[in-house]
């Protein structure tokens, strides 16, 4: 029995060891790569995505301080704070519209991320500015959601 | 019940009074004079032997079978197969020398348990309905849903059809079909965006395979602790450590190759865990990473071309062909799906039937497979309690491992790694990613976790089919 729990051990060891390797190695030839095939991405161009956000945010896509993090980002501009998208998703609902006084920590959007319902919240108390995404509509990273005044 | 009753009397008073003896029909065909045709001597071509049938069905009800003392003859005594390989019986003895019909009864109460988890609770709902249902069917007295077929020894003709469970199971579990096609839906519902963007997230994924080593150890030592009532072996112990990859596939296909009667508790385990996974991994993930470190905020993931998510499944498939034939099965099939999905439009197709009506056929018919091994004999048992335990050490220590080395790496790698995304190596896809993600999210509101949590997440499962194929190399 006691050989048994040995040979178990050794199979701890050399079972870890086998999947460090495999994946350490997959990580190498990944990083690898990732300098030698974007030199090929003109094979096989990227798809265009079928649907657009339908209503594309009028505001440049590019401010100055774009947020560093992928949480939920904010910048001012002229209208006020924009909340922008931290994820790719689709709109599930839209909790406000236009002209709402919102709390901070409000709850404003649930965008359906991979299946899970993620809120998107108020980053400081306001009023509601702009909506700039309906219900269904699918946003990506970045993408301004709404404007808090 | 009045009515059975009364119907039972009026039967056995014709068998007492009507039906003298020697006009008793043959009983099987074999027995019949030559001179007879077999279908007539069968018909017996007298009512009064179509009464004593009529009155034999009380003999076959379920309520006689949940008394019956014997399990079915095949069980015992074995059988041979329609391809002429002999199938060994085995003593089929329950705990607390109870009958065997009511060993099936107590199996159809855990049946209806998983159902309730599945139905009310929803746990795993489309795979614990199935493999409830499954054991619901299989314990039906004289149904014979699971049962081979009967088959001459000599001339291997069949004499009469198995139960369709049989045949589910030996077409799809016993041959490792099942695991593999569910494999290639997975691949196809997979974006490996999120790792190919940042690789080191994979080390995550290989991470938290230690629970499933960590449980292979505790059920050798639990056998050395209760050998009286626990007896596993490095086969066993290996499948039962499978259940920590967190992943119901590969548990099966590992499970059916090395220790086959524990393939009804270990997948239960594997899935209700699973389903689990919100409930016990955050504490450990609390109990390790500090508030300090969940608070991490990670860097952007960068954009993924399409040709290197093309080229991602073609890669790993030619490494783990190179350094691991052993797992190419499970590996390869997930990245068949893979590659199907990333093409795009021009295999649009095949990539949605993977991923909707393939998967789904399979998984109803790999759910009821798998819940026809849901035998008395072989659940309801010390070692039963044992896996269930044991699986819950490989999560923990899945969880942990990952975790431990999250934050590690964040101490080594220039750029941050939330520790937080380590929980995700236990596969469990998207749950255990989506786990990461609400912990992160209660120490910092703003910091969403979830697609670099993806990366982890995604490896793991490479992760735990490599492990599986190693397992299966060094264990047969």
């Amino acid at each position: 029995m006691y050989n048994t729990l040995m040979q178990g051990l050794v199979l701890l060891v050399a079972g870890m060891g086998i999947v460090y390797l495999f994946l350490t190695l997959m990580v190498w030839v990944m990083n690898r790569f990732a300098t030698i095939i974007p030199r090929f991405n003109h094979v096989l161009p990227d798809d265009e995505p079928k649907k657009k956000t339908r209503k594309p945010a009028p505001a440049p896509a590019t401010l100055p301080h774009a947020p560093q993090h992928p949480a939920a980002g904010t910048a001012c501009d002229a209208d006020g704070t924009e909340i922008r998208a931290a994820l790719p998703g689709a709109v599930l609902r839209v909790s406000v519209k236009a002209g709402d006084p919102v709390a901070k920590d409000d709850e404003l959007i649930v965008l359906d991320v991979m299946k899970m319902e993620t809120p998107v919240k108020a980053d400081k108390a306001g009023v509601v500015a702009a909506v700039r995404v309906a219900v269904g509509d699918k946003v990506n990273t970045g993408d301004t959601l709404i404007l808090i005044a | 019940m009045n009515r059975f009753a009364l119907f039972c009397a009026l039967a056995g008073a014709l068998l007492l009074t009507h039906v003298p003896a020697h006009a008793q029909a043959p009983a099987s065909p074999a027995a019949a004079t030559p001179s007879v045709a077999p279908h007539a001597a069968a018909d017996g071509g007298d009512w009064r032997s179509m009464i004593r049938k009529v009155a034999k069905l009380k003999d076959d009800t379920g309520i006689k079978g949940f008394m019956a003392k014997e399990p079915p003859k095949y069980m015992t005594d074995g059988y041979v197969t329609p391809a002429g390989a002999h199938v060994p019986g085995h003593a089929v003895t329950i705990i607390g020398g109870l009958p065997y019909g009511v060993g099936q009864a107590l199996m159809i109460v855990v049946c209806l348990a998983l159902l309730y988890l599945a139905i009310v609770k929803g746990f795993e709902p489309l795979l614990l309905l199935p493999i409830g249902f499954g054991g619901l069917l299989a314990n039906m007295p004289f149904a014979g849903v699971t049962a081979p077929p009967l088959v001459d020894p000599v001339t291997r003709l069949v004499l009469e059809p198995g139960g369709f469970l049989y045949y589910f199971f030996e077409f799809g579990v016993s041959t490792g079909l099942f695991p593999i096609m569910i494999f290639m839906g997975v691949g196809a519902m997979t974006d490996f965006g999120p790792l190919i963007a940042n690789p080191r997230t994979a080390l995550l994924g290989a991470a938290a395979q230690f629970g499933i080593f960590v449980a292979l150890l505790g059920a050798l030592g639990l056998t050395m602790l209760f050998p009286e009532y626990i007896n596993f072996g490095l086969k066993e112990a290996s499948s039962i450590g499978i259940i920590g990859g967190a992943d119901g596939p590969t548990a099966i296909w590992l499970t059916t190759k090395l220790a086959p009667h524990l393939l009804g508790a270990i997948a239960v385990a594997a899935y209700s865990y699973m389903a689990l996974v919100p409930i016990i991994q955050p504490p450990i993930m609390k109990m390790i990473v500090p508030e300090r470190e969940r608070k991490i905020v990670m860097k952007q993931l960068r954009p993924v071309s399409k040709m290197e998510k093309v080229c991602f499944p073609l890669t790993v498939l030619l490494l783990c062909s190179l350094l691991l034939p052993s797992a190419v099965p499970l590996i390869g099939a997930l990245m068949l799906g893979n590659l199907c999905r990333e093409v795009g439009p021009n295999v649009a197709r095949l990539a949605d039937t993977m991923s909707n009506a393939l998967i789904n056929i399979v998984t109803i018919m790999l759910g009821l497979s798998v819940g026809s091994k849901l035998a008395c004999e072989k659940f309801l048992n010390p070692e039963t309690l044992g896996i269930l335990m044991l699986g819950l050490l490989a999560f923990g220590f899945g969880t942990a491992g990952g975790c431990w080395m999250g934050r590690l790496m964040n101490k080594v790698c220039k750029d941050p790694i939330n520790p937080l995304i380590g929980s995700a190596g236990v596969s469990a896809v998207p749950m255990a990613a989506r786990v990461s993600n609400k912990v992160g999210l209660e120490s910092d509101p703003t910091n969403y976790l979830l697609m670099h949590a993806m990366g982890p997440n995604v490896s793991g499962v490479i992760g735990s089919a490599v492990v599986a194929g190693v397992l299966y190399t060094l264990c047969k």
